[in-house]
């Protein structure tokens, strides 16, 4: 995926966990979509940090985080296992089962974790894979929440 | 015996500095980058030897690195007076014009010996580049002798794949019942 492009449609999805979210109700928001899989162990490592960015970054610049759930084999189709897991990392955003790859596809996602970032006009800014990534994310986060908040940080 | 540098802490430096403005001098050590990556590129001699054509693309792709968390800094044997008076020179006239980052000026020569650079009978140092990772230790180093110059585009390949970490591809594609079950 571009950068620039913009936020590709939730469709296709399996199952969302968490409540579903629209695009109506992320209009004028930035939004921070994270895939991950269970069979990912460096996914889970990252999974505390996205919500410290949602605590940080929720409030003050109304971010918005959507996780999509990416299966990497077969075994990962197993929604009961991806739902075990958002319980356990106490995960409260809204999470797409991605088990048909459509989201994935729509993305262009070859790898997890990823995190691609879109400002408040949905186009994307930033896409960052692997874990080492997470430092580097945090700095678009702040680049791009600074200039769509007048306060700054 | 040559001796291993990649994978391993990045040898120490210290050295003056000409800043991109033209103007001031300043003193960079390689504790200053932590928490940060640096690219350290090497050339032999302001003014002769040297087109321009890189170090001024570097300083152009500022903003490109500064989203990647990256500092900058180029080093030859050269005093710092040498790398201002360059800095000063025009781009029509072979000079670099304002850089967005310093040159260091490594005038007793340790700085290119240390990381295997230096020509020791001309006392000038090789093209090279090195990538440090924010906690100090050398990541990557390409270097040669002829006149190659290093691209900006490469360089930002390696630093993205070097900040990836672990990857897991998704190599598996969903079976015929998860397209059908919609």
């Amino acid at each position: 995926m571009r950068l620039r492009s913009p936020l590709p449609a939730f469709e296709g999805v399996t199952e969302w966990v968490n409540g579903q979210a629209t695009k109506e109700q992320l209009a004028g928001k930035p939004v921070l979509v994270h895939f991950w899989s269970v069979s990912c162990h460096m996914c889970k490592e990252g999974l505390p940090q996205i919500l410290v960015w949602r605590e940080h970054y929720g409030k003050p610049y109304d971010l918005q985080v959507i996780g999509v759930h990416m299966p990497r084999s077969e075994k990962d189709t197993d929604i009961a296992a991806a739902k075990a897991v958002i319980e356990e990392y106490h995960l409260e955003h809204p999470i797409m089962i991605d088990n048909a790859h459509a989201i994935t596809d729509a993305f262009q996602n070859e790898y997890v974790p990823s995190y691609y970032l879109f400002d408040a006009e949905h186009q994307l800014r930033h896409i960052q894979a692997g874990e080492k990534g997470l430092k580097l994310v945090e700095q678009r986060l702040q680049k791009i929440m600074g200039s769509t908040n007048q306060e700054g940080q | 015996m040559a001796e291993r540098l990649v994978g391993r802490p990045a040898p120490d430096f210290t050295m003056e500095t000409a800043l991109g403005n033209g103007q001031d001098f300043g003193k960079v050590s390689l504790s200053d980058y932590k928490g940060k990556w640096l690219v350290m590129f090497f050339y032999p001699l302001d003014f002769t030897f040297v087109c321009p054509t890189e170090i001024i693309a570097f300083s152009e792709s500022k903003d490109i690195f500064e989203d990647l968390d990256t500092e900058i800094l180029g080093v030859s044997t050269d005093s710092k007076f040498s790398h201002r008076a360059w800095i000063n020179t025009s781009r029509d006239d072979n000079g670099l014009g304002p850089l967005t980052y310093p040159l260091a000026s490594d005038i007793n020569k340790t700085v290119a010996r240390d990381y295997g650079v230096l020509i020791e009978e001309e006392g000038i140092a090789l093209r090279g580049l090195f990538i440090i990772d924010p906690d100090g230790i050398l990541k990557y180093q390409v270097v040669n002798f002829n006149d190659v110059g290093r691209s900006v585009d490469e360089t930002v390949r390696v630093l993205q794949a070097l900040q990836s970490g672990g990857l897991c591809p998704a190599n598996w594609k969903p079976g015929q019942k998860f397209l059908e079950a919609k």
